[in-house]
């Protein structure tokens, strides 16, 4: 009986989201084993910081059940989970533009030059390093367009949708996004 | 060649975000085969998408992702899950434990320690004791709901079927479990519900005790491996709503109807191992203890054993892990797993 209750059929992501709706927790875990890994690239391309990203994952999670009565029947999760995604980053980023804005006063240090914590023992490549530093300077909602549109290749009027702005908007975006970041890489290069 | 000289430039940037379509898509695809300047955007708008698309997160072990997986559902049935789910949800609840009060009466007899056969853990008294927690898997369709209050869990379970493994509880805990047509209530106990059509078809016990009391009758109590209802020949199909037995006559019933006899070795087994794969490590220890007690001559107890072990520590329980990995190596002198037994009892095992 117990191999019944735990069978593994697999069930639409649409169902699971209905599921956490209804306060179904082991629904959220399995959206959790599906999607861990997208949340977490995602995270890391809006801007945040190694250290935090595991924080903020949950974060990204922990809103679900909340955000789950609001999703809209038939719609793609995938995207939706990135919208709640740059909602939790944009969050982080407000409460610590706070902090670092007291901080840059007598430390003069920009952000990106935050130490890494010994935790963070994976080898960032200095050229995926200048890509991050990019993406992280550009201003929120060009990376958030940017972000989902070129790097994680959501239609861009899905992205519309979890970012909730016109399509045209994601345009226009995503195109000054890339205007920027080519001057930015450049700039370094030289 | 400037790459402003183009009128079309703008559209390399359209087809690289999938905005152009159909004969649009297909007229410029024809330019850009014979215009070197947009032929160069479009080059290097993939190579400024490919430069970028280098930043993803640092990797990830498995273990790591278990223990942010069990991370978030803790913190999330830790009271998120209430304010998650609004007023609707309380109000629903409040008018469900309405009913069940309403259903239940004052008559009914309380659960009290006395009647419980095992003696669970009395030492274990916090000073506040807080309401107890539990895990639990559900079948894809299942509905249920969890509330706490005060030092009491209910789960409300209105359909599908659901396995929750409760820990002892201390004295001022209570587990329930609300059904359409009555109530579980435990004081740690492994075990499986499954209601359909607003009604309680089937409840099995995987692991210590269980109290079932149903609308229709005298409550029941179920012990490690009793299924009900008791296997008699309708049951299977209509559930025993008029003559419910009593807990002393369930252990002893027959059971051959396949859904709820016995299970045999390899199932039992597999259940376990299954459980184990799936990461759930506490019910695969259960199942595998379970499997090792029914079946003490089938020569899987010594996988079992050894996986009770591995599981104990991944669970994070090294000193569990390590007693398990002792009686691995005293049980099997020449077992096969022995290496990684002797490094789990000495407690510098590296799960993989």
């Amino acid at each position: 009986m117990i191999a019944h209750a735990s069978k593994t059929v697999h069930v639409a992501d649409g169902d699971l989201v209905a599921a956490i709706a209804s306060g179904n927790l082991t629904s959220l875990g399995v959206l959790f084993d599906r999607y861990y890994d997208d949340v977490r690239r995602v995270l890391s391309r809006l801007g945040i910081a190694p250290s935090d990203l595991d924080d903020l994952v949950q974060q990204t999670f922990l809103d679900v059940p909340r955000a789950s009565t609001r999703f809209r029947p038939g719609a793609a999760v995938r995207p939706w989970l990135f919208g709640l995604a740059t909602v939790v980053a944009r969050r982080r980023r407000r409460s610590l533009s706070r902090m670092f804005a007291r901080l840059q006063e007598w430390a003069r240090q920009p952000p990106a030059a935050a130490a890494p914590t010994p935790a963070e023992k994976y080898e960032q490549s200095a050229e995926a390093q200048r890509a991050w530093r990019a993406l992280a300077s550009l201003a929120p909602k060009k990376r958030d367009a940017f972000v989902l549109v070129a790097l994680e290749g959501l239609p861009c009027a899905e992205a519309a949708e979890a970012l909730g702005v016109p399509v045209a908007t994601i345009w226009t975006r995503v195109h000054h996004a890339r205007i920027e970041l080519r001057a930015l890489l450049e700039e370094r290069e030289s | 060649m400037s790459s402003k000289d183009c009128s079309r430039l703008w559209e390399a940037e359209a087809l690289e975000d999938g905005r152009l379509n159909g004969a649009d898509r297909a007229s410029f695809e024809r330019h850009a085969a014979t215009c070197d300047a947009c032929r160069r955007e479009l080059d290097d708008l993939r190579a400024l998408r490919e430069r970028l698309a280098s930043v993803a997160a640092p990797p990830v072990g498995e273990l790591q992702r278990r223990s942010e997986r069990s991370r978030l559902l803790r913190t999330a049935s830790d009271g998120k899950i209430g304010s998650a789910h609004g007023r609707r949800g309380t109000l629903i609840f409040v008018l469900a434990a309405l009913l069940v009060v309403a259903a239940f009466g004052y008559g009914r007899a309380r659960w009290t320690e006395s009647d419980l056969p095992e003696p669970l853990h009395a030492d274990e008294q916090p000073l506040l004791p807080s309401a107890p927690r539990f895990d639990a898997r559900s079948s894809s369709d299942a509905v249920w709901l969890p509330q706490t209050s005060g030092a009491t869990t209910r789960v409300t379970l209105t359909n599908g079927s659901v396995t929750f493994v409760v820990p002892a509880l201390a004295p001022a805990q209570r587990f329930v479990v609300v059904l359409p047509d009555g109530e579980i209530e435990v004081r740690g106990a492994s075990f499986t519900a499954v209601v359909e059509r607003a009604r309680t078809v089937h409840v099995s016990v995987a692991d210590r005790v269980v109290a079932l009391r149903l609308d229709s009758g005298e409550e029941m109590l179920l012990r490690t491996g009793d299924v009900w209802p008791a296997p008699v020949a309708a049951a299977a199909t209509m559930p025993p709503v008029t003559s419910v037995r009593p807990a002393v006559g369930v252990a002893s019933a027959p059971r051959e109807n396949t859904m709820t006899a016995r299970p045999t070795a390899g199932a039992l087994f597999g259940e376990a191992f299954a459980s184990f794969e799936r990461g759930a490590y506490d019910l695969a220890d259960i199942q595998f203890e379970r499997f090792t007690r029914e079946h003490p001559d089938d020569p899987r107890t010594e996988d079992a054993a050894y996986l009770r072990a591995v599981a104990r520590f991944r669970m994070g329980d090294r000193e569990g892990a390590a007693a398990l990995a002792r009686a691995y190596l005293a049980a099997y002198p020449s077992g096969l797993r022995r290496p990684e037994a002797q490094r789990l009892a000495d407690g510098a095992h590296e799960a993989r």
